[in-house]
């Protein structure tokens, strides 16, 4: 079984009322928007810990993250309603298949008012 | 057991090394393990070096970042396998190339072989052994496979045996969109051997009706380098694979082998 369990972290700009987070993670270099899903494996989102200011938190999907212009579609929803912290873990995660290795996912903010807002995703690739 | 809780080879034990591009395999009796009681390396970072091109799996290109990053989509060529310096460890000499840590010359040791257990992280990157380097040796009934395919490589580690003068290369690509930071462990046996010279034994071995580690080469295609490196340390490359019901022809074979065998 192949699997790598890795933390993103991101934080809205507090100047944009709605955004895609510039993920960082101990495991790769710089920040990047989107995460694609190598061929034969899936991403797996455990945990999320969202935390600040309100913001509606959700996490996008593409199937072809090479097309000029991808199409993303919402696949899950958190909502921090009032500041303070949320720490989600279900023992059911968030499943995206790699079918064709074009797949990608990224996480977007919504805020009524622009403000900080941080989220930490925990996120699995694995092959089962 | 054959092998210990490390999936190494125990004292007296056997290892049959099997070579598919010749059919054969040689049957050693491991005498004993040079580095009993270590037998991990934390290598670090998979040598990648800053500034480095390589194809992307898009068509494009990929310059890595930093030492020890490999870029989103990259992947090594056959042309542009990597290898493991010595100095990754420390070692700066006392090895047969401190360039290449797993390479042995068989003017050094024509008696030892190094078992690897490599695993890589993350452990999503595709990793290609080319044995001898910059031999492509993916194969699926007439097309050859490379590591930029959608098979021909395995994910996160590799399990091979390293022969005196042969030198392997080591490939790897990575499908994500990430620039990711690599790192390389190996579990390893430097064994001291002898090639099993009892041809009835050799059989048993090869049909295996003797326990016995076995480990298939990742050698699918026949090449001058390889039937090189075998022939200049041992005279042969490897006893033919026989069936049970072969015996008599295997061991009349097996016998007049042993006989021109260089140890």
């Amino acid at each position: 079984m192949v699997s790598e369990l890795f933390t993103v972290y991101g934080k809205t700009d507090g100047t944009s009322a709605t955004g895609t987070f510039n993920l960082s993670s101990p495991i790769f270099r710089g920040t990047v928007t989107y995460i694609r899903i190598p061929k034969g494996m899936k991403a797996k989102i455990w945990g999320k810990r969202i935390s600040g200011e309100p913001a509606t938190i959700t996490v996008e999907m593409t199937r072809d993250v090479t097309a000029g212009t991808p199409e993303w579609s919402a696949i899950h929803t958190e909502v921090l309603s009032s500041s303070g912290e949320l720490d989600i873990e279900k023992r059911r995660p968030i499943i995206v298949e790699g079918r064709t290795g074009k797949e990608a996912i990224r996480i977007t903010w919504n805020q009524s008012t622009a403000a900080v807002t941080y989220v930490e995703f925990d996120i699995e690739i694995t092959d089962e | 057991m054959s092998v210990d809780r490390f999936g190494l080879v125990e004292d007296n034990q056997y290892l049959v090394v099997e070579i598919p591009a010749y059919e054969s395999f040689i049957p050693f009796k491991v005498k004993y393990r040079v580095n009993r009681g270590y037998e991990r390396i934390d290598y670090g970072p998979i040598p990648t070096t800053s500034g480095t091109s390589y194809p992307t799996l898009d068509g494009g290109t990929a310059t890595v970042p930093e030492d020890g990053v490999m870029p989103a989509m990259a992947y090594m060529p056959t042309s542009d396998p990597i290898v493991f310096p010595a100095s990754g460890v420390g070692l700066t000499y006392g090895v047969s190339d401190t360039d290449d840590m797993f390479y042995i010359s068989e003017k050094d040791f024509d008696n030892r072989v190094i078992h690897l257990l490599a695993s890589f992280s993350p452990s999503w990157l595709r990793v290609v052994v080319d044995m001898p380097r910059s031999t492509l040796q993916g194969m699926y009934q007439k097309a050859t496979l490379d590591i930029n395919m959608g098979m021909g490589f395995r994910r996160g580690g590799i399990e091979t045996v390293v022969l005196p003068a042969v030198k392997i290369g080591w490939r790897f690509a990575n499908d994500t969109s990430m620039d990711v930071y690599t790192v390389a462990r190996f579990v390893y046996g430097e064994y001291v051997v002898d090639i099993v010279n009892d041809a009835e034994m050799v059989f048993n071995l090869g049909v295996g009706k003797v326990k016995a580690k076995r480990v298939v080469l990742p050698v699918n295609v026949p090449s001058y380098d390889f039937e090189d490196a075998l022939r200049k340390t041992w005279g042969f490359t490897g006893f033919r694979m026989y069936a049970e019901h072969e015996k008599s022809i295997a061991i009349s074979e097996y016998n007049e082998v042993i006989s021109e065998l260089r140890r």
